[in-house]
């Protein structure tokens, strides 16, 4: 539950004055009423003294900056890039993308590519056929004077994204029902290309003669050209925390197929907001047809705090101005929390939209889909395996539970990690141990894998990052280990060799400092094995009852004491050990060792 | 080569038949001229045609110096059989329009910076367009200057210069020579010392002082057709969007290839109407363009634009109209029925009430000429091309050119380049102007830089493509040119293989007339536009005998990439003349 934040009067005030007409003001009560409005994060129903008004209703459109290596129509790097996300404002500037008379368009395939695979990853219907158009208006950091965009032929149309529940580690049977309804499926109603623009950066400055102020705008044509994919999606999302689900799940799918990198905190992934509320009370009908839009939303947090807002906002605005909602533009205020009108219906530019002349219309044909002869071949050898389906065929081969799945198939380097190391444990350890069972092979690796080497990725991580500043898109991609490798250390495990303590330093020498080197042999080398031997393990549990006589003489006193002294003299001879004793060997050879001293105790 | 009887009264300008290609390659390559005399005639024709007639044929001449240079080393090359092509060292022209590296680009507006007296507006843009860098620095052409144009490629009779100073034709000069004048080889002619050529300029200038001299040049291509008329450079580069080349070729009696669109990248070209825009030449002869369109087609670059066609030999021989290709001989003489087997239709539909009797009877003579030749020439009903369509096509024309050119020149603000207003955009005193400093700043601009007729065409093209008449307007014209051009290319696909139609539908007005208004003016496109449409090629050829009030083209227009074979067609009309 969120409660909207009552700002100081003033400051609400002005955002009112801004965003309706004076005459239309909400009353003074209606004002000191506003903290009686709330909205629940999880259903998206907008209550007024916690009595359920009405229901939010959100589309979203995400804008995505394609990790390709150029711009959509010039042959320079965008600034997103890693090599390049330091360069200076206008450095990266080829003249194409500053409309310099006379430089035309050429598409970039790559950019082609990575529609088709996004839209392919969001089941959408891709169309062999596309159309670029331009759009017009006029602002600084639009060059052309319009954008490059697509609006009546688009690469893909007609898909959808499913909205998991939010996971949790374990959940009683209860809750995994409820989760399942929780799950949503948000349709996608279009994918298109386009241009990015500059970025205006706009500050007060100071005239050092009158001392007055003025507004100072400088923009750069860094991003200017680089390749989008927007994807616009339909109203099926009801509340803020799915919207923000929504667009996790967007930018962890984009990750996973690689087409961007979804850095939302630089830009890579923006989020333009649609939001509208529907009656619960069909009784009372006021006009609600329009919605608004949010333009630009740079963090999940933001994407939150805006629906939020703007749900009640609205919810406010028609019930206690009898006011209708306006179709509008509004910008999401990060230090306020609100949002401010841009431009309402009225004032809407007429695009202009006009097939774009210098540009051929896309044709998925072999050029385009790199000697491909269809998408389905494109697709085949390019797409990755979905997190869903990677969830689904792991959660059903290897009975893992599902969050330890979801965890794994939302990484493709994880993924083929453990298939590799599954496959590696199993070709070792199935034809002739029937002790360990392919389910409890695939579990064992899961939780090294989730556990261990994750943990092992993300503490070097968090180093490289301080050091760097880099962030790693996939964990798995930065693995040390390869996915025999970790089978390897499985075998280790599951027969005998090693403990689980051992298995987990096995792996922590493997990844720090003995890189590619084979597990065995670094386990010998650094002494984890355990012991076996039963002469050994009698000779290590002689010398344990010799240390410990009392215990020993409470023992053969028999009765009560049994069993504890048993218990105590294996954790002894263990230590003993330095805890490299076999387990069940060194019960073995204790029972021997104790019969053969105290004969026929009970 | 040059037959002295041909020589105007200016003697020392030749005639157009000997002021050709292979005669100066001939010439040049007998070391009977160097490149650098050459150039140095080229220059002070330039200049005195700029100078003492006020032709308004350059907005730019080179520097002697550069020109110079870049001649004795074409003249280098040669001596040490290294010449690039055997365009080494040939003076030529190029629009305002196309990029050239060592120049301002303006395409003849003053939002970017043209006939602007400050430097500080003149940067040299720094590139070639794709034909200014294979024919001057892949073939060795030397550039002798910038040609005058309308605004962006708007008009048809060079008058929209934003100096307000429109190109004159240089025909109104070159009057019949008389009875007693000197002969002169081609060589003695273009060796002539610059104080002489400016001597004879001044000459004849005076003795026509009495006669009415300014005549339309046509347009937008002005200058270049110019340049090429007046004998200040042998090649020039065009732009043709509905016309351009092929209407001044016309009136200044030479020769205008607008090739199919796309056979030439737009690399380098300022964009009016992207669909229709095509870069093309104008020459002196026929021959002289089959010369260009050689060096032009050798060109393996990869195209910078992307609506260039990729061109090999194997694409022109797959065209549909192997039909062209002539005939086995038969038992005529070949040699005087060439175009044996060659059809040439004349589209009924083109005949259109404003075509002059002069227009007729050029179009007749020169359907005869092909009919000389051998061809035979075909009507066509207006079942196959239909006058309404023709009609029609104007309009169309008009809708779509101005709807692209007003999204092609939203760019020009004065930001980012070119000429920004000097009025500070923040002091207005009017509380009722909602617009923000910036759009302000950006009208004050626009208002100021662009001339009458491109705002004119903007704000049509801005309508046209708005919400409530994109579908009525745009998309219907976008319809008739889909029709235009299935009927012509249908035409050309079943009927015939050439069209023979006027370039023109009158010779080229006087200047000094009452001005003409811009929508009659566009019907002077009317013979160009359908053809553009349809994206197919064209080149325009005049009579080199007409005086300037009788002046009159025709074009050949043939299949898209077919420019060789049409060149070689067209050279039979071209033989009326002689």
């Amino acid at each position: 539950m969120m409660r909207l934040a009552c700002p100081r009067h003033g400051c609400s005030r002005r955002l009112y004055l801004r965003s309706t007409r004076v005459s239309q003001l909400p009353s003074l009560q209606a004002q000191s009423a506003r903290s009686l409005w709330t909205v629940h994060s999880e259903t998206g129903i907008v209550s007024w003294k916690k009595e359920p008004r009405f229901q939010t209703i959100i589309g979203l459109e995400i804008h995505c900056q394609l990790d390709i290596p150029t711009k959509l129509f010039s042959s320079y790097p965008t600034s997103n890039n890693t090599t390049t996300s330091t360069a200076k404002p206008n450095s990266l500037v080829h003249p194409f993308d500053v409309a310099v008379p006379g430089f035309l368009p050429h598409a970039s395939q790559e950019a082609v590519q990575a529609a088709i695979l996004t839209a392919a990853a969001l089941q959408c219907q891709i169309n062999t056929t596309s159309r670029f158009e331009r759009k017009h208006y006029h602002y600084a950091d639009l060059p052309f004077g319009y954008q490059v965009t697509q609006q009546r032929w688009p690469i893909a149309q007609n898909g959808s994204i499913t909205i998991m529940a939010p996971h949790t580690k374990k959940k009683n049977k209860k809750q995994q029902q409820q989760s399942s309804s929780q799950q949503i499926e948000v349709g996608i109603d279009r994918i298109q290309l386009e241009q990015d623009t500059g970025k205006t950066t706009t500050s007060l400055t100071r005239n050092h003669n009158n001392g007055s102020w003025s507004t100072r705008s400088l923009v750069d044509f860094n991003r200017a050209g680089a390749a989008l994919v927007e994807i616009v999606m339909n109203p099926d999302i009801r509340s803020s925390q799915q919207a923000v689900r929504t667009v996790e799940t967007m930018r962890q799918l984009l990750q996973h197929i690689g087409t961007c990198d979804g850095k939302m905190e630089e830009g890579s992934l923006r989020v333009d907001l649609n939001v509208s509320i529907q009656p619960i009370d069909t009784t009372f009908v006021p006009n609600l047809q329009n919605r608004v839009e949010v333009k630009n939303l740079n963090s999940l947090r933001q994407v939150q705090q805006a629906a939020e807002y703007e749900a009640m906002r609205q919810a406010m605005l028609v019930t206690e101005s009898t006011m209708v909602t306006f179709q509008e533009t509004r910008t999401f205020h990060v230090k306020s929390g609100q949002t401010v009108l841009i431009r309402s219906k009225e004032g809407d530019e007429d695009y202009r939209f006009m097939p774009e002349p210098d540009l051929p219309p896309i044709v998925l044909d072999e050029t385009v889909l790199g000697g491909h002869n269809s998408v389905l071949d494109y697709l085949a050898e390019y797409l990755p395996e979905l997190p869903d389906a990677a969830r689904e065929r792991l959660a059903q081969e290897y009975q893992l539970d599902e969050y330890t799945a979801h965890v794994i198939a939302g990484d493709p380097p994880a993924i083929r990690i453990f298939d590799q190391a599954v496959v590696t444990a199993q070709t070792a350890l199935l034809p002739d141990d029937n002790s360990s069972s392919s389910r409890e092979i695939a579990q064992t690796v899961a939780k090294f894998l989730c556990n261990d080497l994750f943990a092992l990725i993300r503490d070097e991580e968090d180093r490289r990052r301080a050091y760097e500043g880099a962030v790693a898109d996939n964990i798995g991609e930065y693995s040390n280990i390869t996915g025999p490798q970790l089978g390897e250390i499985v075998v280790l495990l599951l027969n005998g060799t090693i403990s689980t303590t051992m298995a987990k330093k096995l792996l922590a020498l493997l990844y720090q400092e003995e890189l590619g080197q084979s597990p065995l042999g670094v386990a010998k080398r650094h002494g984890l094995q355990l012991i076996s031997d039963h002469q050994t393990l009698e000779r290590l549990c002689h010398e344990t009852l010799e240390q410990n006589p009392e215990q020993l003489e409470q023992y053969r006193r028999g009765g009560k004491h049994v069993a504890k002294m048993k218990k105590f003299l294996v954790g002894k001879a263990m230590s003993h050990s330095r805890g490299n004793a076999h387990p069940e060997r060194l019960h073995e050879a204790l029972e021997a060792v104790l019969e053969e001293v105290a004969p026929g105790v009970q | 080569m040059s037959s002295p009887s041909l020589c105007r009264s200016l003697t020392l300008l030749p005639h157009r038949a000997s002021w050709s290609l292979r005669a100066i390659v001939h010439l040049i390559s007998t070391h009977q001229l160097t490149c650098e005399e050459l150039a140095r005639y080229c220059h002070s024709t330039a200049v005195a045609g700029d100078q003492v007639w006020e032709l308004g044929a350059f907005s730019r001449i080179s520097s002697w110096e550069d020109i110079a240079q870049a001649a004795r080393e074409s003249d280098q090359r040669r001596a040490n059989q290294e010449q690039r092509s055997p365009l080494d060292g040939i003076p030529i022209s190029i629009k305002a329009n196309l990029a050239v590296a060592d120049h301002p680009l303006t395409a003849g507006s003053r939002i970017l910076g043209a006939f602007s007296n400050s430097d500080h507006n003149n940067h040299n843009v720094g590139y070639n367009a794709a034909v200014v860098q294979r024919l001057v620095e892949d073939c060795g052409a030397i550039c002798i200057g910038i040609t005058n144009m309308d605004e962006f490629g708007m008009g048809s009779l060079g008058t929209n210069t934003s100096n307000s100073k429109p190109t004159k034709n240089p025909l109104a000069y070159l009057t019949s020579p008389p009875p007693n004048a000197p002969e002169m080889t081609l060589a003695e002619i273009v060796k002539h010392d610059p104080s002489d050529i400016l001597k004879a300029h001044q000459e004849q200038q005076q003795q026509d002082q009495t006669n009415n001299n300014n005549y339309a040049a046509g347009g937008s291509s002005c200058g270049a057709a110019a340049s090429i008329a007046h004998g200040s450079s042998l090649i020039a580069f065009g732009s043709d969007t509905g016309g351009s080349i092929r209407l001044p070729a016309a009136w200044c009696g030479v020769v205008g290839l607008k090739p199919s669109y796309g056979r030439l990248s737009r690399h380098g070209l300022v964009s009016y109407a992207s669909s229709l825009d095509t870069v093309g030449f104008v020459t002196p002869t026929v021959d002289c363009a089959s010369m260009v369109l050689e060096e032009l087609a050798a060109d393996k670059s990869i195209p910078k634009d992307s609506t260039s066609h990729v061109y090999s030999t194997t694409q022109r021989n797959n065209k549909p109209q192997e039909t062209i290709t002539r005939e086995e001989p038969t038992t005529h003489d070949s040699s005087n029925h060439p175009l044996q087997g060659i059809r040439i239709g004349i589209p009924a539909a083109f005949c259109v009430e404003e075509c002059p009797d002069a227009v007729q009877k050029a179009w007749t003579q020169g359907a005869n000429d092909l009919a000389d030749a051998g061809a035979s020439v075909v009507h066509l009903s207006h079942d196959i091309v239909s006058p309404e369509m023709i009609q029609q096509s104007l309009a169309a024309y008009y809708v779509l050119a101005c709807a692209e050119a007003s999204s092609n020149l939203a760019r020009y603000d004065g930001f980012r380049y070119g000429v920004a207003a000097e009025t500070a955009a923040n002091d207005t005193n009017d509380d009722n102007d909602e617009r923000s400093s910036l759009h302000r700043q950006y009208a004050a601009t626009r208002t100021t830089g662009f001339g009458l007729e491109v705002i004119r065409r903007i704000l049509c093209g801005t309508a046209v493509l708005s919400s409530d008449k994109f579908h009525t307007h745009y998309e219907g014209a976008a319809k008739l040119r889909a029709l235009v051009t299935r009927q012509l290319h249908n035409a050309l696909e079943t009927h015939v293989d050439y069209l023979l139609i006027p370039t023109v539908v009158s010779p080229p007005p006087c200047l000094d007339e009452e001005a003409v208004d811009s929508t009659a003016m566009f019907a002077n496109d009317i013979m160009t536009v359908p053809i553009s449409l349809a994206g197919l090629a064209a080149v325009s050829v005049a009579p080199d005998t007409a005086t300037v009030d009788g002046v009159v083209g025709l074009q050949l227009v043939g299949h898209r990439l077919d420019e060789e074979r049409l060149l070689e067609v067209a050279r039979y009309l071209a033989r009326q003349a002689t």
